[in-house]
């Protein structure tokens, strides 16, 4: 071990969060290097040396009275519209569920209109699926109309894999790092609801897209339903299918 | 350091009360950081008017974004406020016309931690101003990892998660520091020693 080495070694050696071989190594180098070992000696006044003169520089400053309760005062109302515009999400959840595609899909045998690709693709979303149901807060800045959902192949079969393809079209304040969605079908199987999360980050403006499959399905099927995919959508006839998003990071409004 | 401790568990208890929309909590969390972090944010800046609105900035942020805040073991709530503190003043120095004014001449004049060290109350104004003056010769990178380890008193991973760089690079930048500060302040001490030398010398 150089001495180099040894003195960039010495902060987590003095933490006690070196490995026993790099602190074997390092107490090797110490025995046979007086200047390192000095280096370690004098390590911790250095420091505090050099903390008192940081601390003792702005230990003088204080935020006056009035800059404190403004401080205070602001800091409430950003969390009062923070509040506000979770409350307002509760109806907006509602037209984001309306507007949030009603695709019908039809079952074993028949056939789905193909629809088209939005223009300006901007990310591919990975899947998660790590979500409760109807957590978070409504993204009613990403938009999604029933074109934005597109279920491929056009002939559904029994036990045929197919692919849930859903377009975010954001127009966001801020970027999204995750975005969740459920998604709900109803068809003569029953009513199905899966609460989804795609981990990415959404741009402020453009399209994301993330793609469900069945055997992305099957472990929240077996948890949820005790079903594999097959069973639920194997069932000939028409399916209705929904999704709303959220952002699971930001909590939802009382 | 059992008074560390109980502070702790208030400042959590706090936290969740502030998460569950408890207005009184809110002005005591602002009012326990509120001169660390704007004394933080004077370090950076080196400005009190800027120190001041950058305060203001961080606990909009930090309250913004305190429902995604996790209390729980290992989560410090003041590295976290720190790291939105800091994030906020870079925000603000990306600005190209923003220049870190120099320390004023002499600094202060001020007891360091009275309380917490009674054997080593005063740091002589001389060899303090020196040591401000060394840091800031650093240069922005190395003058940073310096102010949040041994001002904020951050750990080397959570200034890697503050500056996103990896904590290998926190270290190195914080070895480089170190060099150049003994350095900088071995220089000081051998003009002070000729400067005393030469007074003995003259007649």
């Amino acid at each position: 071990m150089n001495c180099e080495l040894a003195c960039r070694l010495i902060d987590e050696y003095l933490e006690d969060k070196l490995n026993w071989v790099d602190r074997s190594r390092l107490e090797a180098h110490l025995a046979s290097c007086q200047a390192c070992s000095e280096e370690l000696h004098g390590r911790p006044a250095f420091e505090r040396t050099i903390s008192r003169a940081l601390t003792a520089s702005v230990q003088h400053l204080k935020l006056s009275a009035d800059a404190s309760a403004r401080i205070v005062r602001r800091a409430q109302a950003s969390r009062h519209r923070v509040v506000w515009s979770n409350r307002a999400t509760l109806g907006a959840r509602v037209l984001a569920s309306a507007a949030a595609a009603v695709l019908v899909f039809i079952g074993v045998l028949l056939v789905l209109g193909r629809l088209s690709l939005p223009a300006g693709l901007a990310e591919h979303l990975p899947f998660l699926q790590d979500r409760t149901a109807g957590q978070g807060e409504a993204l009613t800045a990403v938009s999604l109309s029933a074109n934005d959902i597109y279920v491929e192949p056009l002939h559904l079969q029994p036990s045929q894999p197919f692919t849930i393809t859903i377009y975010f079209h954001s127009n966001l304040p801020e970027p999204v790092d995750t975005v969740g969605f459920d998604l709900d079908f109803e068809g003569p199987s029953g009513h199905y609801t899966f609460a989804l999360a795609a981990k990415g980050s959404l741009p402020i403006e453009g399209v994301s897209m993330v793609q469900v499959t069945p055997e992305l399905l099957a472990a929240p099927c077996e948890r949820q339903y005790q079903m594999a995919p097959t069973d639920i959508f194997g069932v000939p006839g028409v399916y209705t299918l929904r999704t709303t998003l959220f952002n699971p990071l930001s909590t939802p409004g009382q | 350091m059992a008074n560390q401790d109980k502070v702790s568990i208030e400042t959590e208890e706090l936290v969740r009360r502030c998460q569950r929309g408890d207005e009184l909590a809110i002005g005591a969390l602002i009012r326990r950081y509120q001169n660390y972090v704007f004394r933080l944010c004077f370090l950076v800046m080196r400005s009190e008017q800027d120190a001041e609105d950058m305060a203001q900035e961080t606990f909009i942020r930090a309250f913004r974004a305190l429902p995604r805040f996790e209390v729980r073991e290992g989560a410090s709530f003041e590295a976290w406020l720190y790291r939105i503190a800091v994030n906020a003043c870079r925000s603000r120095m990306r600005r190209k016309w923003y220049q870190v004014l120099p320390w004023p001449s002499p600094a202060p004049d001020v007891v360091a931690e009275p309380e917490a060290q009674p054997d080593r109350l005063v740091i002589k104004d001389e060899r303090r101003n020196e040591i401000l003056e060394a840091i800031d010769s650093l240069g922005e990178k190395h003058r940073l990892v310096v102010i949040l380890r041994y001002y904020a008193g951050l750990s080397n991973e959570e200034i890697a998660q503050t500056l996103s760089i990896p904590s290998g690079t926190v270290r190195s930048r914080l070895h480089t520091a170190r060099q150049r500060l003994k350095a900088a302040l071995a220089d000081k001490e051998e003009e002070m020693e000729q400067l005393a030398v030469s007074k003995k010398v003259a007649p």
